[in-house]
């Protein structure tokens, strides 16, 4: 089993709208779901769709990936990589990378982005984190200003 | 493996609630990414939240986060004032309040058997005060374990847990509050000051080793018999007032007389509880019964280095010579020392019963007479006095 793994050389992911993108193996090592894919298959080349996922935010990904997955890169040009790679996205670009991460069953990537969205609502009011997760509340208004005079202090 | 309706996502830009799609577990990587503030607000957003922030792994307790500075005044200079007036003590109780509202709705009806999930990871937490709160022992015992970062600790009139276990390196601040336990075991080398109150514990069961405690400080202001009582407390810890302690504070007390055998003290060949380098004892309570006489002779004859012995809220001090129980049996005591400055200056009463105009007794009343500078009253119902 191991042997046929390491015979594979070229992975082939196909994004929800038709975009290829050819990737070394330990690329996706840290894609759960689709090294569990490959896991399965006994082929020498497997090309993968991934139907939950679009072109843009899977080259994204890719590209986090091959940084990361680098040896020779030192820790704070990754640090520095990702400062700028969190810096060049918009607020909607991370909730979608979110969930890419989360359906490719990214751990690290996940934690990442979940840092990133986490930045996005810190200090924000509660109306602006329900509009920005577009969370419709189920709470009767009575329900809310009780829930929010329990905790008045983090509110201040 | 079906592609999403991308009608929707073209309208909406692609994330139409999205969010309540996705597992718990990224969710809690979100809240766990939030400050404490954050974190809690988050239980407003819709009741799902409420069950997230109710069962996340992890909080920051970050009181920057949590005391806000007075508006308008929010430069760099006045921030860093409140960092300093954190240290007082109106902070760190509102702090301790809010840390106690967050548990108590995080961990709901107390009805787990593991560490509180959140306290999982509390390195940062520094300044912890639980009151009222129903744990067993693993959580306790875990929430100490993992709030390893603690500094002060108060634990109040809490129950459910047999054993405690504080082995915390930084802690500098421990306070044991009305506590039903078996056993207590309190290992911190830095440890200062210790404050133990109203605890019922059986005496072998209370072990504590903290070398470098500056206060200590007993009192049983409760009445129920099974209360440890201050000597019990003397009697097992043998390491608790080793070489670094210099405060030292006795609270003498009707409803828990710390002494109730006389011959306690002479008893005991190797009396090791004391401290060599006691510098300042402070006596409250004093009634003048012959066992708390013993107890302080005791002190006196052993704590070399003392400076100062207070006695407080007793304006009366009363000596009595009895033969049974006689203050001071060796007669060299007094003479031996040289700077016996153990009399404390605000001392205004001085009664002495039972003089028999024996040496040493004279000389303990020199003693008195000579240090008492505010003393106004000296009573002396036998009238022997050889003059001295």
């Amino acid at each position: 089993m191991a042997a046929e793994k390491s015979s594979i050389k070229i992975i082939t992911l196909i994004a929800a709208d038709g975009s290829v993108f050819e990737v070394e193996p330990n690329i996706v090592k840290e894609m759960k779901t689709v090294q569990s894919y490959i896991d399965e298959l006994d082929q020498n080349t497997v090309s993968i769709p991934l139907p939950n996922v679009f072109g843009n935010d899977l080259a994204m990904i890719i590209e986090y990936c091959k940084k990361h997955a680098s040896e020779e890169e030192t820790k704070e040009a990754k640090e520095e990589f990702d400062f700028e790679f969190v810096k060049r996205m918009k607020s909607d670009d991370k909730l979608r990378l979110l969930q890419a991460a989360s359906y490719l069953n990214m751990e690290s990537f996940l934690q990442f982005m979940a840092k990133a969205i986490a930045a996005e609502i810190e200090n924000q009011s509660v109306e602006f984190v329900r509009d920005y997760f577009q969370i419709e509340s189920d709470f009767t208004p009575e329900e809310e200003a009780e829930l929010r005079k329990e905790n008045e202090w983090a509110f201040k | 493996m079906s592609i999403p309706s991308s009608k929707k996502e073209v309208n909406e830009k692609r994330r139409v609630d999205f969010i309540s799609q996705l597992p718990d577990d990224i969710l809690f990587f979100i809240i766990s990414s939030l400050s404490i503030d954050d974190a809690v607000k988050t239980s407003v957003l819709s009741k799902r939240w409420i069950y997230l922030r109710n069962n996340v792994s992890h909080f920051d307790f970050d009181w920057t986060h949590m005391l806000k500075p007075v508006p308008n005044i929010y430069n760099r200079i006045s921030y860093n004032k409140f960092l300093k007036s954190l240290a007082t003590e109106e902070n760190a109780r509102k702090y301790s309040e809010i840390v106690n509202g967050i548990l108590h709705q995080h961990i709901g009806d107390y009805l787990i058997n593991s560490v509180l999930p959140a306290f999982e990871s509390c390195e940062k937490l520094k300044i912890l005060k639980l009151e009222k709160m129903s744990m067993v022992d693993s959580i306790i015992n875990g929430i100490l374990e993992n709030c390893f970062g603690l500094e002060k600790f108060c634990l109040i009139e809490s129950d459910g847990f047999d054993s405690l276990k504080i082995e915390n390196k930084n802690l500098k601040y421990l306070e044991l509050l009305l506590l039903d336990v078996e056993e207590i075991d309190v290992n911190v080398e830095e440890l200062h000051v210790l404050v133990i109150d109203s605890l019922r514990c059986p005496p072998k069961g209370l072990r504590i080793y903290s070398q470098n405690l500056w206060n200590f400080s007993y009192t049983c202001n409760s009445d129920p018999q099974d209360i440890l009582q201050t000597r019990e407390v003397f009697e097992n810890c043998s390491n608790l007032l080793v070489e670094e302690s210099s405060v030292f504070t006795v609270t003498f007390d009707n409803c828990a007389l710390p002494f109730p055998n006389s011959m306690f003290w002479e008893n005991r060949e190797v009396p090791d509880f004391v401290c060599m380098k006691l510098k300042f004892v402070t006596v409250k309570r004093f009634t003048g019964k012959a066992l708390e006489i013993s107890f302080l002779k005791h002190l006196i004859t052993r704590a070399y280095m003392m400076k100062k012995l207070q006695v407080e809220e007793s304006s009366v001090f009363t000596v009595t010579f009895d033969n049974c129980a006689l203050p001071f049996p060796n007669s060299m005591f007094w003479e031996n020392r040289e700077v016996p400055d153990f009399v404390c200056m605000k001392l205004k009463f001085v009664t002495v019963k039972r003089f028999t105009g024996k040496a040493l007794e004279i000389s303990f009343l020199k003693h008195l007479i000579t240090r008492a500078y505010m003393m106004k009253k000296l009573q002396r119902p036998v009238v022997y006095f050889v003059g001295c």
